[in-house]
């Protein structure tokens, strides 16, 4: 009989706590064990959440406890019936038998396994009501279970459970059956008890939605043991709760018997369990929670004799519901209006939500899909993953710092990058939400964005308006402005390393390389940044000596990728060839455009040896607007200091004043899919691949056609074309050694 | 005591493999000192390397004879510093040549120059006048192709210049190619050479720009150089600090005012 006890002391106690605390910490926490459960289950949240958990679950429980105070009565009222066990025992036995079946059968299962929350918290009050009648052990159960954490928090429940507890502590097998005759007694009482209950329990009851908790709580596991009560009980509930716990305190030993093979036969583990008659196995069988077994065995033996008996009367319906049932009815009556604030009560507890099974099994707060499918991006800082927070739901990028071959500790990069990102706060500007460790692995946390640039840009079918180009344009310039007034050099600027949202929303990313500038007084940094294609010409000739404009310089070229879908300097990687590059479209600079061109430290050493002159115009005239040829114009010059800031930029008439205004690139939501770089560059290869093939086939016709020669030279200069187009690989170590000479 | 000419030979490969790091200057530098009882063979041994060795060792050696100078005056060696005192000019001629080849150690030299006059290891007047000197080269060499602003026909100059033409190798420069031509360029392997040596030295150099000079109020002094006057920047730190201020201000009172609710103030 205990096994009612247990079971519902169980749930209640699980079901309280769960709502109020975490979600899911709650479940897995419960079912396992509370109080050494919450570390197990969630252990990143449950660090802290555990703590709190036990109490804010305890506090809730209070609440509920004194919403649910029949059962607080009911318990006293128990006592009380103790005394008086024949009668109401025998009343509510008869009772629940006859109405026990028919309810049990619906409600029990299905309701348990639906709807854990709601079901737990109805069921849980009514149980707690049956369970008061039962009382002592229940709150025996409670308290074992909860003592540590709990026994402060229920003041009001505990002192009846606390009493119920220390008999039930002290002999809890004999307990049962000794009070098992108390508890009828006390059942007895209890129905008198009822009506103080009733305030309760007409609340709960309030039939309708009561009802309607009854089958939101279905669908969860637990119910089996509230769902049969619960929704019988709903109306019967309360009485048949009280008659219940009463009952299973004195009935448990003629419950048992009477019924054990009602409740053998559905619940094997109560069989089991019987010997033991605390019969925590048969609860936990009938729950589904293996891990709430534990739980109940190892916190709490008197615990196991209630849940058994509990689980038992549900299967077999015999006893408890139709106990419950009868004076549940008469109750429901007298308080029906009371009752819609305890609905609200469990329309909380609904609310909990119920993790998919994947999301429940991931290790990490950030679930990540297994393998390489959650890859986003990858680079010498690490790989960048996708990543959905299980409990809001919300996307995330988390960027692995590299910790392979770092000598000396945490690398300073990371920490660097850290600290300026958390002084920035901008809407174009990638925000860091947290830093993470997880598994001996450091990640930082980000908002995710479904495309960067590069991706964009290189999508197979969707085409950026005019309008959605300035308005990126205007977003790029404006987070420019933004890091280069809080005296931030990004350093990196290029297509890949700026996203985009599904709503067009522009955001600089990686940081990696970022530092804060001395802006009233010229420092020396490093020239080994930026991605080499994006690197302004002061940085290949090896200046020390340099400013925001470096940024600007990239900024234009990315640009012209906007405007034309082609980078604009695209070199093969080495500081020669990036410079011919620049000269091949800027021509060669001069010292009348550029005063202190020959103060570069390099010039000497990467001058070219003959003139060239500037095409930019031909070239790109016609591929954009006047004004914006006119900005691209004044951004790549060469001399720095005179290339325009960002905040001259964007006072452009390209931005100001030329048709078509700016226009959020809203469309983006309906290209689907992701667009990144390294979706792009997938795409690339395929398209190689196939070309090759192409190729192949071709040398293979044109062999047949004796045409070799010329057959060869075409595949040579496509290839070569491809391989011109691949982004530079921001060759792992020079990058990464790049970033420790400037602090 | 060990063979001179093996001695030889040693320092000689040690200069030929300097490169940008401090580790590869001092152990040279060291087996030098080693053996100062051949000082005189093994000055002009670094003589001979920098007049036959390719632009960027003779960059390296320039960079190592400061270094050098320096332990050597450290231990009491005052022969290398007296040799080195009376043979700069050769040095300077052999790193930075007047023919061109040398303009991108043009400035490597000026800066081991001041540095060695710094330690006064070299007197003011030598290293102005080796100053005007190197001016004189810098500025010719300064005047070819790049510096100046393309001719008007500018098509027309490309097509006289095409881009494949290239610059006899420095070496072979004659004295009548000497000027209005582009200086011997250094193969591109070189180049790339350079540009990593050069930054490698860069941070270096740069590990200790934090050090603060051990005199009274140096680090006063440059925390005031570095201050700039009341600005924008300034202000919007301002307003920032005092909009956080105030955040914190009203959230704290909150829990005050609640407090002294409760005691019926």
């Amino acid at each position: 009989m205990a096994a009612r006890g247990g079971y519902r002391g169980g749930f209640n106690p699980q079901a309280q706590q769960q709502q109020p605390g975490y979600p899911k910490g709650q479940y897995d926490a419960r079912g396992y064990g509370q109080a050494s459960g919450h570390g197990t289950p969630v252990s990143s949240f449950h660090g802290s959440p555990t703590a709190q958990s036990p109490y804010g679950g305890s506090g809730r429980g209070w609440n509920n406890q004194p919403q649910f105070s029949p059962q607080g009565q009911f318990s006293p009222p128990y006592a009380q019936n103790n005394y008086g066990p024949p009668t109401g025992p025998q009343g509510h036995y008869h009772g629940g038998q006859a109405h026990s079946p028919p309810y049990a059968p619906t409600g029990p299962s299905s309701q348990y396994p639906t709807g854990p929350y709601r079901g737990g918290h109805r069921g849980g009050s009514f149980r707690g009501h049956q369970f008061n009648g039962r009382g002592g052990l229940r709150g025996g159960f409670k308290s074992t279970q909860w003592n540590p954490q709990g026994s402060n928090g229920r003041t009001g429940a505990s002192e009846d459970s606390d009493l119920a507890h220390a008999t039930a502590h002290q002999s809890p097998g004999s307990h049962v059956e000794t009070a098992s005759e108390k508890g009828d007694t006390a059942m007895t009482d209890s129905d008198n008890p009822f009506r103080p209950s009733k305030e309760l329990q007409v609340e709960d009851s309030s039939k309708d939605e009561q009802p309607k908790d009854d089958k939101m709580a279905p669908p969860a596991p637990r119910p089996p043991p509230t769902g049969p009560q619960s929704t019988t009980p709903n109306k019967f509930s309360f009485s048949m709760k009280n008659a219940a716990k009463p009952v299973v305190a004195a009935p448990r030993p003629e419950i048992s018997s009477k019924f054990n093979a009602a409740p053998a036969s559905r619940e094997p583990p109560t069989k089991n369990a019987a010997p033991a008659s605390r019969e925590p196995p048969t609860k936990p069988a009938a729950q589904k929670a293996p891990p709430t077994r534990p739980e109940r065995d190892r916190g709490i033996p008197r615990n196991a004799p209630t849940e058994p008996a509990s689980a038992r009367p549900r299967p077999g319906v015999p006893t408890g519901p139709s106990d419950r049932r009868q004076p549940e009815p008469s109750r429901q009556p007298d308080a029906a209006p009371r009752t819609r604030k305890v609905k609200k009560v469990v329309k909380r507890l609904k609310e909990k939500p119920v993790l998919p099974s994947d999301l429940a099994a991931s290790k990490s707060v950030f679930f990540r899909k297994p393998g390489n499918e959650s890859v986003v991006g990858s680079g010498t800082y690490g790989k960048v993953f996708k990543g959905l927070n299980v409990y809001t739901k919300k996307l995330v990028a988390l960027k692995k710092i590299r910790m392979e071959g770092e000598r000396d500790g945490f690398p300073v990069t990371a920490v660097r990058e850290i600290k300026l990102l958390r002084s920035l706060s901008h809407k174009n500007i990638v925000q860091l939400q947290e830093v993470m460790v997880e598994a001996n692995d450091c990640f930082m946390v980000f908002e995710y964005l479904s495309h960067d640039l590069t991706g964009l840009l290189n999508h197979p079918t969707y085409t950026l308006e005019p309008g959605h180009k300035k308005h990126l344009a205007q977003q790029l310039f404006e987070g420019l402005d933004y890091l280069h007034t809080r005296g931030v050099l990004h350093r990196d600027i290029k297509a890949a390393n700026i996203l985009v949202s599904n709503e067009g929303i522009l955001k600089l990313a990686d940081f990696g390389l970022a530092r804060f500038y001395a802006k009233h007084h010229q420092l020396d940094y490093t020239n080994r940044v930026i991605t080499i294609w994006y690197r302004s010409p002061e940085l290949l000739l090896g200046e020390t000596q340099y400013g925001p404009a470096v940024d600007i310089w990239s900024a234009a070229c990315v640009l012209v990728e906007i405007f034309t879908k082609r980078a604009i300097f695209p070199g093969d990687g080495s500081e020669i060839n990036q410079l011919e590059k620049i000269h091949a479209v800027l021509g060669t600079p001069n010292r009348k455009d550029w005063p202190n061109l020959v103060e570069m430290p390099w010039f000497a050493l990467l001058r070219p040896d003959y003139r060239k002159p500037n095409v930019f115009e031909e070239k790109y005239k016609d591929q954009v607007t006047t004004a914006a040829f006119d900005l691209l114009a004044s951004m790549f010059y060469y001399d720095p200091d005179k290339r325009p800031t960002a905040a001259e930029v964007l006072q452009h008439p390209y931005f100001t004043t030329e048709e078509p205004p700016s226009r959020q690139a809203i469309e983006l939501k309906d290209i689907g899919g992701e667009w990144h770089e390294l979706e792009s560059k997938a795409l690339r290869r395929e398209k190689e691949k196939k070309e090759k093939e192409k190729e192949k086939e071709r040398a293979r016709a044109a062999q047949v056609g004796s045409k070799e020669d010329g057959t060869e030279g075409g595949s040579g200069s496509t290839s070569r074309d491809n391989r011109e187009r691949k982004r530079p690989n921001e060759g792992g170590d020079a990058r990464r050694e790049a970033k420790r000479p400037h602090i | 005591m060990a063979d001179p000419f093996e001695v030889r030979m040693r320092f000689t490969n040690q200069l030929r493999q300097l490169n940008a790091s401090v580790t590869s200057a001092q152990k040279a530098a060291q087996y030098a000192l080693k053996y100062r009882d051949m000082a005189e063979d093994l000055h002009s041994c670094i003589l001979e390397q920098l007049e036959r060795s390719n632009m960027n060792t003779r960059a390296n050696i320039m960079y190592f004879i400061e270094h050098f100078l320096d332990l050597a005056n450290k231990d009491g060696h005052g022969d290398y510093v007296r040799m080195m005192q009376r043979d700069i000019i050769r040095v300077v001629d052999a790193v930075a040549p007047d023919d061109g080849s040398g303009a991108a150690n043009v400035k490597v030299v000026r800066k081991v120059l001041h540095a060695l006059h710094n330690k006064s290891f070299l007197e003011a007047q030598a290293v102005s006048q080796i100053e005007e000197v190197l001016k004189e080269r810098d500025a010719s060499a300064q005047d070819i192709t790049m510096s100046s602003p393309p001719a008007s026909g500018d098509d027309h100059a490309r097509s006289s210049m095409p881009p494949s033409r290239t610059l006899p190798p420095y070496n072979a420069t004659t004295s009548s190619s000497k000027r209005g031509h582009a200086p011997a360029k250094l193969d591109r392997k070189q180049v790339e050479q350079r540009i990593e040596e050069d930054r490698e030295r860069h941070k270096r150099q740069r590990e200790n720009i934090w050090a603060v000079s051990a005199a009274d109020d140096a680090e006063l002094e440059k925390l005031w150089e570095e201050t700039s006057d009341l600005g924008e920047d300034d202000h919007r730190m301002g307003e920032e600090e005092w909009a956080e201020w105030k955040a914190e201000v009203e959230a704290r009172r909150c829990a005050h005012l609640r407090e002294g609710e409760g005691t019926g103030r």
